[in-house]
C-alpha cells in the first residue's frame, strides 16, 4: 500500500508528539493560571467518609472521657503527593475542626517526613498541640507487624515517635494506644497498602477502613467498597476535590468565611507556652497565609484543567479515529 | 529567602524532568540521576534513624545499661539473624541468607493466610451472593419493583445491578478457565459477554489512570503558578 503523504488524514496521523504535548501544556496550564473552577458534585463514597467522621465527632461529644481517634497512614511519597496531599489535608482539617485526636505514621520510608510535615502544617492552622491532640509515630515498618501492634499497644512497637520523644511520655498515647479507641483508619496511598489495611485492620479487628487512593488504583477498590470492607473511598483528585468541598463548607460554618482573618487571630489569645517550636512556629507570615488559603482548594482548582485535558484527549481520539478510518477507506 | 531558593530548585527540576517530552537531554539525565541518588540516600537515612536507632541500638544500649541481659541477648539475636542477609554478597556463604528469608516468609505466610483468605476471597465471594443489607443479589422482588415503577433508576440500580454482577463474575471466571477447549458450549457462550465485562473494567481503569497522570501534571502547574510564582513576585516587588 502506497501512502499519499499529502492526504489530510496522513497529515493528521503524523502530528509530531511535541506539538501534542505543547498543546496539552497550554490546555492544563491556562485554567490553572486563571484559577478557573468548575463545580463538582459529591459522590456517595466520599459522602460516606464525611458522615463517618461526623459520627465520630458526635460519639466524642457524648463520651468526652472516652474519645476515639482517627488513625491516618500517610502511605505515599512525593511521586503521588499531587493527588494524595489534598486528601490528607482535608482529612486533617476535618479532624482538627472537630477536635478529633489524630494518630499517624507512614508505611513508606520516603513518606515519613512528608507525613510528619503535613501533620504539623495543618495542626498549626487549628492550634492543635503535639502530644495532646495529635502524634506522628514515624515509619510503620514492618508494615503488617505495625498494624498488628495497633491491636495491643502501639507504644511497645514505637518506643519513640518520629521526633524522638518517648511515646510513654505523650499524654495522647497514654489514653489512645490501640484499636479500641481508634474510630476510623484512613490510608492514603498509591500502593497496595490499602488492601493490607482491609486484610488486617478490617478483616481481623473489624475497624472501619477509609481509603484515599491515586486515580490509577481507585478502580480496583470498588469491590471492597461494595462489600463494606472499605467504609469510604476518595479516588484521585476528583475524590479529594469532593471531600475538600465538604470540609470547606464545615469550616465556613465554624470559623466564618474569612480564612485570612481567622489565621491572623488564631494565636492572639492563646497560651503559647503549650506549643513546641520544633513542631511549628506559632503565628503566620503573609506568605504562609497566602499558601494556606491556596492549599484549601488545591484539588478543586485541579478539576477545571482535568476537564479541559479530558476534552482535549477525547478530541484527539476522535480525530485519530476519523483519520484512521479515512486512510482505511482510501487504501481499498 | 530560604523557602524561595528551595522552591526555585524544585521548579528547575520539574522543568528538567518535563524536558524529556521533547527529547532525552542532559538536564533530564541530571534530574533523573539526582532523584535516584537522593531517594536511595534518603531511604538509607530514614531506615537508620527510624528503624535501626530506635528499634535496635537504643534499646540494646538501654538493656545493657540496666543489666537486662535477657532482653539484650534477645535483641542481639534478632540483629544476628538480620545480618545473615548480607551473606548474599558472598559466593560461598550466600546459602546462609536463606535462614532469615525463611523466618520472614514463614512468619508472614502463617500470619496472612487466614486474614487474606477472609478479606480477599470469602468476603468478596459473599459479596457476589448477597448485598451488604443481606438481600440476595438475585432478588426477584426488586425486579417486581421495576415493573411496578418502571424508571431507569429502578431498572439499573435495583432490578439489574445484582443479576448483572453475578452474571459478570460467572462469565469472567469461565473466560479464564482454561481446562476446557474453546468448543465447549459454556465457554463459547461466555466468551463475548466476558470480553464486554473485561473491556468495561479496563476502560474504567484507563479513565482513572488518565485522570491520575493529568493530576500529577496539574500538581506541578499548581506548584509553579500558585506557590512558587506568588512568593517570587512578592520578593521582586520587595
Amino acid at each position: 500500500m502506497r501512502k499519499n503523504k499529502n492526504a489530510w488524514y496522513e497529515k493528521l496521523l503524523a502530528i509530531p508528539k511535541p506539538v501534542i504535548y505543547v498543546i496539552m501544556f497550554f490546555v492544563v496550564a491556562l485554567p490553572v493560571l486563571f484559577k478557573m473552577q468548575i463545580s463538582t458534585y459529591v459522590t456517595t463514597e466520599v459522602q460516606l467518609i464525611y458522615d463517618h467522621m461526623e459520627e465520630l465527632y458526635r460519639y466524642n461529644l457524648e463520651n468526652p472521657d472516652e474519645k476515639k481517634a482517627v488513625f491516618i497512614a500517610f502511605d505515599y511519597d512525593p511521586s503521588t503527593m499531587a493527588e494524595l496531599d489534598p486528601m490528607a489535608f482535608a482529612t486533617l482539617r476535618h479532624a482538627f475542626l472537630r477536635d478529633i485526636p489524630v494518630l499517624g505514621w507512614s508505611g513508606l520510608p520516603t513518606g515519613v517526613d512528608l507525613g510528619e510535615q503535613n501533620m504539623h502544617l495543618i495542626a498549626k492552622e487549628y492550634g492543635a498541640v503535639y502530644g495532646e491532640d495529635y502524634v506522628f509515630l514515624g515509619y510503620g515498618y514492618p508494615f503488617v507487624q505495625a498494624i498488628i501492634a495497633l491491636a495491643t499497644d502501639v507504644k511497645t512497637f514505637f518506643a519513640s515517635d518520629k521526633a524522638g520523644n518517648n511515646t510513654r511520655d505523650l499524654p495522647l498515647l497514654g489514653e489512645i494506644y490501640n484499636f479500641n479507641r481508634i474510630g476510623l483508619v484512613f490510608t492514603m496511598s498509591g500502593t497496595s497498602y490499602p488492601e493490607s489495611w482491609v486484610t488486617y485492620a478490617n478483616g481481623l479487628y473489624g475497624k472501619k477502613v477509609i481509603t484515599g487512593s491515586t486515580a490509577v488504583s481507585a478502580a480496583k477498590y470498588y469491590p471492597f467498597l461494595q462489600t463494606e470492607q472499605m467504609s469510604g473511598l476518595m479516588g484521585g483528585l476528583k475524590g479529594a476535590a469532593e471531600y475538600e468541598q465538604l470540609v470547606e463548607n464545615l469550616e465556613k460554618e465554624i470559623h466564618g468565611k474569612d480564612v485570612k482573618t481567622y489565621l491572623e487571630n488564631l494565636y492572639r489569645d492563646k497560651d503559647l507556652s503549650r506549643y513546641d517550636s520544633s513542631n511549628y512556629k506559632t503565628g503566620f507570615t503573609p506568605d504562609e497565609i497566602q499558601l494556606s488559603v491556596a492549599r484549601r482548594s488545591t484539588a478543586r482548582q485541579g478539576m477545571a484543567p482535568q476537564a479541559t485535558a479530558h476534552f482535549y484527549v477525547i478530541l484527539l481520539i476522535i480525530i485519530g479515529n476519523i483519520a484512521y478510518f479515512a486512510r482505511m477507506r482510501n487504501s481499498k | 529567602m530560604g523557602t524561595l531558593i528551595w522552591m526555585t530548585i524544585a521548579l528547575f527540576l520539574t522543568l528538567a524532568v518535563f524536558s524529556f517530552l521533547f527529547r532525552d537531554n542532559v538536564l533530564y539525565k541530571f534530574a533523573e540521576h539526582l532523584f535516584v541518588g537522593v531517594s536511595v540516600g534518603y531511604t538509607v537515612y530514614v531506615s537508620y534513624t527510624n528503624l535501626f536507632l530506635p528499634r535496635v541500638w537504643n534499646p540494646l544500649r538501654r538493656a545493657i545499661g540496666d543489666g537486662n541481659i535477657l532482653l539484650a541477648l534477645w535483641l542481639a539475636l534478632g540483629v544476628l539473624v538480620g545480618i545473615l542477609y548480607f551473606s548474599r554478597f558472598t559466593q560461598n556463604w550466600n546459602w546462609v541468607s536463606r535462614y532469615p528469608i525463611s523466618i520472614t516468609v514463614g512468619y508472614l505466610t502463617g500470619y496472612s493466610i487466614i486474614p487474606s483468605l477472609k478479606a480477599r476471597i470469602l468476603s468478596q465471594f459473599y459479596g457476589t451472593v448477597v448485598d451488604p443489607a443481606g438481600d440476595s443479589l438475585l432478588n426477584a422482588e426488586k425486579i417486581g419493583v421495576f415493573f411496578k415503577e418502571p424508571t431507569l433508576h429502578n431498572f439499573f440500580f435495583e432490578a439489574m445491578a445484582g443479576p448483572l454482577l453475578v452474571f459478570g463474575v460467572f462469565v469472567v471466571i469461565v473466560y479464564f478457565f482454561f481446562s476446557f477447549k474453546n468448543t465447549n458450549p459454556v465457554v463459547r457462550f461466555s466468551r463475548n459477554p466476558a470480553l464486554v465485562y473485561l473491556m468495561v473494567a479496563f476502560g474504567a481503569s484507563f479513565g482513572y489512570t488518565f485522570m491520575g497522570r493529568i493530576s500529577l501534571f496539574i500538581g506541578r502547574m499548581n506548584f509553579i503558578f500558585h506557590e512558587w510564582w506568588p512568593i517570587f513576585k512578592n520578593m521582586i516587588s520587595g
